[in-house]
C-alpha cells in the first residue's frame, strides 16, 4: 500500500523498499538468503576482500546473491585513509554491477566512527571519478551537508556505532540532518531491534541500513520481517502526522452522558 | 615436467608463489579454480580489466592481488 509519491529515490533510481542490508556475519549463507528475502530490501551491501586461495570454492558471496535480483552495494569497510578507500572502491567498480559505493572511513579503531575529513575528500574524488556515493558518517550536520555539497546521492548517518546495537543516540541530530540535507538521508549503524528501526524511521529519515541486528538474531529471518514491518510502520507513523505528546491525561470517552 | 627454472616468483594475496613463466592471467586464475567473472585483479596496484586477462603474463616478483565480493555491512 505503499503510495506512488512516497517511493524513495537515490541517485535517480527508485527502490521499492526504505530497507538495506548488509551481508556480514550471517551463520550461514542459506539463512543470509533467507533473511534478506524476508526483508524485502531493495539493496543489499557486500564487502570487497581478498579471495582465499586455500578455498576458492563457493567462498564468494556471488555464488549465493545473484546480483539480478539483488542490487549489490560495495562498501569500503575496513578502510582507514583516502588513498584506501579509493583502491576499494576502484576495485568493486571493475567488478562490474554498477559505479555505486558505500563510502566508509574510519578514523577510530574501538568505536569505528567514521574519520569525516577523509570521508568528505574521498567523497569529492570518488564524485568526479563518477562514483555513486553513498557515505556513512557520523551525526553531524555540519559533515552532512559537506557530503551533501561534494555530490553524494545519500547521507547515512550512524544511529549508534557499528554492530552495537544501541539504537538511535541522537534523535535531534538525525532530525536536523534530516530537515537541512536535500539528498535521502538513510541511518546507517547501530540499529538493533525492530523498535529501534520504527523509531528512526519515524524521524523522518528516507531509510535504514543495518546488519547486525539482523545476522545476530537467534531467528535471523524472523528478525528480518521484524524489521521489514518496522520501517514500513514507522514511515507510516511520521507520514500520519502523530499527536503531540503532553504530560497530562485526556480522557478517549466522552465525560457527557455518565449515569447518576 | 616443469623444473624450477621454469618458474617464476610472485606475491599473490601477500604470499610468495611459484607460478610457471609465461603464465596469462587467464591461466593463472583456471590454474586455481576461479571463476574470471567473479574476480577482480589488481597487478601491481594496477586494476586490469578482464579483457586483458589472457594477453598479460605474471612476471618474476609481480604484486598480484585477486578480490571478490564477501558478506559486509
Amino acid at each position: 500500500m505503499t503510495k506512488p509519491e512516497d517511493q524513495l529515490e537515490i541517485g535517480n533510481k527508485i527502490f521499492q523498499s526504505r530497507l538495506f542490508i548488509g551481508t556480514g556475519k550471517y551463520s550461514d549463507n542459506e539463512t543470509m538468503v533467507g533473511a534478506i528475502r524476508a526483508s524485502e530490501t531493495a539493496m543489499v551491501t557486500v564487502a570487497v576482500r581478498r579471495v582465499d586461495l586455500d578455498r576458492t570454492k563457493d567462498e564468494g558471496i556471488l555464488f549465493h546473491l545473484d546480483p539480478d535480483e539483488f542490487f549489490l552495494l560495495p562498501n569500503t569497510a575496513g578502510c582507514y585513509n583516502v588513498k584506501d578507500a579509493l583502491r576499494y572502491a576502484n576495485l568493486a567498480r571493475a567488478a562490474g554491477f554498477s559505479e555505486w559505493l558505500k563510502l566508509e572511513v574510519i578514523g577510530d579503531e574501538s568505536t569505528l566512527l567514521p574519520d569525516t575529513q577523509a570521508t568528505i575528500e574521498a567523497a569529492k574524488i570518488l564524485v568526479a571519478d563518477g562514483f555513486k556515493v553513498m557515505a556513512y558518517t557520523n551525526d553531524d550536520l555540519i559533515t552532512a551537508l559537506r557530503l551533501e555539497d561534494v555530490g553524494c546521492v545519500a547521507v547515512m548517518p550512524l544511529a549508534s556505532p557499528i554492530g552495537s546495537g544501541l539504537g538511535m543516540v541522537n534523535p535531534y541530530f538525525i532530525r536536523e540532518i534530516k530537515r537541512r540535507c536535500e539528498v535521502p538521508i538513510i541511518v546507517d549503524a547501530g540499529v538493533g531491534l525492530a523498535s529501534h528501526a520504527c523509531i528512526t524511521m519515524e524521524q523522518g529519515v528516507d531509510g535504514v541500513l543495518m546488519n547486525t541486528a539482523i545476522a545476530l538474531a537467534e531467528d535471523p529471518v524472523m528478525m528480518a520481517n521484524a524489521m521489514r514491518l518496522a520501517i514500513k510502520a514507522g514511515r507510516y507513523s511520521y507520514l500520519s502526522g502523530g499527536m503531540q505528546a503532553r504530560e497530562i491525561a485526556v480522557p478517549s470517552s466522552p465525560a457527557k452522558g455518565m449515569l447518576d | 615436467m616443469a623444473s624450477e627454472s621454469d618458474k617464476i616468483q610472485a606475491k599473490v594475496n601477500g604470499e610468495n608463489r611459484g607460478i610457471s613463466k609465461g603464465l596469462s592471467i587467464s591461466k593463472f586464475l583456471e590454474s586455481l579454480d576461479l571463476n574470471p567473472l567473479l574476480v577482480v585483479v589488481e597487478l601491481n596496484a594496477v586494476i586490469i580489466s578482464r579483457e586483458r586477462f589472457s594477453e598479460i603474463e605474471i612476471c618474476e616478483g609481480d604484486q598480484v592481488e585477486l578480490v571478490h565480493f564477501v558478506g559486509g555491512g
